[in-house]
């Protein structure tokens, strides 16, 4: 397929920006207690100060304000920022199958965050809290050790970087079974699959300042990046040639993402798919040059999972589904498509 | 822009890949580097572009010290063209020829943006590539995307080109556009080439490697010899003088066993 940008570039962010908005009002009124778009507002404006509606009910309020915004808005700050890691990712490998998980950092986070789980690493903290920041701790011994064995397999380049990433994954992925396998027990299964697969139910309002923090301090440090990452399109040595320093650039890029992406799995687990179907999925419709691609493709990823979490906790009320089974049920597919529809010569 | 490399002695691992090359190079010169598969040219190339350090010696650059000088100063005087044609970009020639202009507005601020975007279409329409600006470099044939390419090392204003076969997998008569443009940008180029005949017609000065050492140099009418083809290649040939301008004409008789 060729990759035909569309002619109006600046009507895309401000479409998916209306589109996600939109998106996150409808979600908060859509679950077990069904509630109007006014409802909604009502409790934001009395929590904003901007007391214009009438006042809403205690209940209405607890669900509005105490479970459902938060939970979506980490989505859309969870699919945002893995959405980002996942264009930069494929930026730099120039490899379309990588994902922002690539270096390991999910394995890590999930030997963390089982770890608070199961051994009771953290029951002197709140487990609320121990939890995320061993996840946030594993992704980064990841990528650590990831990039010290390419290191000493001679250079961090895309390739060393993965290759010691993909080590890396199956080392703490073993390790995560065998602490499984040892410490777990009854109900706590349920809890660590959910966590490895993917879950926002653990939602709150700290989550989504953990999310937002994030993805405000490290996406517009990527966004600057936008043009070498397009220079890298053309190969390293050509990156080179037009004033780029590869290999510190690399090693930049990498531990912005490993940042953002161990920030994003700290709340809600390793959800895969958004970070490696999204890129795609935008590319097709804004064309290569990252300065579209990156802003598309956070909107696209907040889109995505805010929907891809509305249907995890409805579709089997009252029981929940991982969201991380719903974005793998709706990403194959769509992957396989874009695949399709691209074949052999957008990316090779 | 003067070129200036200097006893340049590269090793890769503990091998000598390049040993005591030295040649200097100005405006208006276009310098071929011949010699067989392994005999250096692209080693060269990436010394001279800054890319790997000598062992000793050094190249300069305008005066700068190509692998010491900052990747932005370099890249602001000396632009590389690669052999691309068979990469897949996922933009259009336009977007890969604004890419050209990195090394003088970094992170390109929101201002600037037309001003690229007018000087990559001047840079396309120089080499004749205006027609396919908004095309994908997907959809381009190989003799396309090597004008894009020349485009894109136009819109870099270099002082200094370096080409690294500029004619491989390019029809014949792309081989000729691509050759004919480069000769005409009035800047110093130094291209690696595997066909003598296109050296003896469009250099002006050639550059034989052997083994890592300058086995000759001078223009490709007293280079082109047999003796030197037999000593470097390993092939004997006839050397003719072209009708028209006199230009040597190389007709290959066999390889030396």
């Amino acid at each position: 397929m060729e990759v035909r940008p569309i002619r109006a570039h600046a009507a895309v962010p401000v479409a998916l920006a209306v589109l996600l908005a939109l998106s996150i009002v409808v979600a908060v009124t859509i679950g077990v207690a069904g509630l109007t778009v006014g409802q909604v507002w009502d409790v934001v404006a009395s929590h904003l100060g901007l007391g214009a509606g009438s006042a809403p009910s205690t209940t209405t309020d607890a669900i509005v304000w105490g479970i459902r915004l938060p939970r979506v808005l980490t989505a859309a700050l969870v699919g945002a920022g893995l959405a980002t890691a996942g264009v930069v990712m494929q930026g730099i490998t120039r490899n379309p199958l990588a994902d922002p998980y690539l270096l390991g950092l999910s394995s890590g986070a999930s030997l963390g965050a089982v770890s608070v789980l199961l051994l009771g690493i953290g029951s002197a903290v709140a487990i609320t809290v121990a939890l995320p920041v061993a996840a946030f701790v594993g992704a980064l011994v990841a990528l650590v050790a990831a990039l010290g064995i390419a290191r000493l397999a001679g250079a961090i380049t895309p390739t060393t970087a993965v290759l010691a990433g993909l080590a890396m994954s199956q080392l703490f992925a073993a390790a995560t079974s065998l602490v499984i396998v040892i410490a777990a027990k009854g109900d706590s299964y349920r809890e660590v699959l959910s966590w490895l697969l993917g879950s926002l139910a653990g939602s709150s309002w700290s989550t989504v300042a953990v999310a937002a923090i994030a993805l405000v301090a490290i996406y517009p440090v990527l966004r600057l990046y936008a043009p070498r990452l397009d220079a890298f399109a053309l190969g390293e040595s050509a990156a080179e040639a037009l004033g780029i320093p590869a290999r510190r650039t690399y090693i930049v890029l990498f531990v912005l993402v490993a940042a953002l992406t161990g920030a994003m799995v700290s709340t809600s687990g390793a959800i895969g798919f958004v970070g490696l179907v999204l890129p795609h999925v935008v590319r097709a419709l804004t064309g290569g040059l990252h300065r579209r691609v990156l802003p598309a493709a956070a909107l696209g990823g907040a889109i995505f999972l805010v929907w891809a979490d509305t249907l995890a906790r409805t579709v089997l009320d009252p029981r929940e589904i991982p969201v991380g089974v719903v974005t793998a049920l709706i990403g194959v597919p769509v992957f396989v498509l874009v695949l399709w529809r691209s074949g052999r010569s957008t990316w090779s | 822009m003067e070129l200036n490399v200097q006893d340049v002695t590269v090793h890769r691992g503990h091998r000598e890949v390049l040993s005591d090359v030295s040649f200097s190079a100005g405006p208006g010169e276009l310098v071929g580097l011949l010699g067989p598969n392994g005999a250096g040219k692209s080693t060269l190339l990436g010394a001279i572009a800054g890319m790997l350090s000598p062992t000793s010696g050094q190249v300069t650059v305008d005066g700068l010290v190509a692998h010491r000088a900052p990747r932005q100063e370099i890249a602001r005087r000396l632009a590389l063209m690669e052999q691309q044609a068979d990469r897949n970009i996922p933009l259009t020639a336009l977007e890969i020829v604004e890419l050209g202009s990195l090394p003088h507005h970094r992170t390109f601020a929101r201002g600037d943006h037309a001003r690229r975007s007018a000087e990559a279409r001047a840079a396309l329409d120089s080499v004749g590539a205006g027609a396919f600006a908004d095309r994908a470099w997907q959809s381009l044939s190989g003799g396309e995307r090597q004008r894009v390419s020349v485009a894109r090392a136009l819109a870099q204003r270099p002082g200094i080109l370096l080409l690294d076969e500029p004619t491989n997998h390019l029809d014949v008569t792309a081989q000729l556009d691509t050759l004919d443009l480069v000769s005409r940008l009035g800047v110093t180029v130094v291209a690696a080439l595997h066909d003598l005949n296109h050296a003896a017609r469009w250099c002006t000065r050639v550059i034989v490697l052997s083994d890592g050492t300058v086995a000759a140099d001078g223009p490709p009418a007293e280079v082109l010899t047999p003796r030197t083809l037999s000593e470097v290649y390993g092939v004997s040939a006839t050397v003719l003088t072209h009708p028209s301008d006199g230009r040597p004409v190389i007709a290959f008789d066999g390889s030396i066993d």
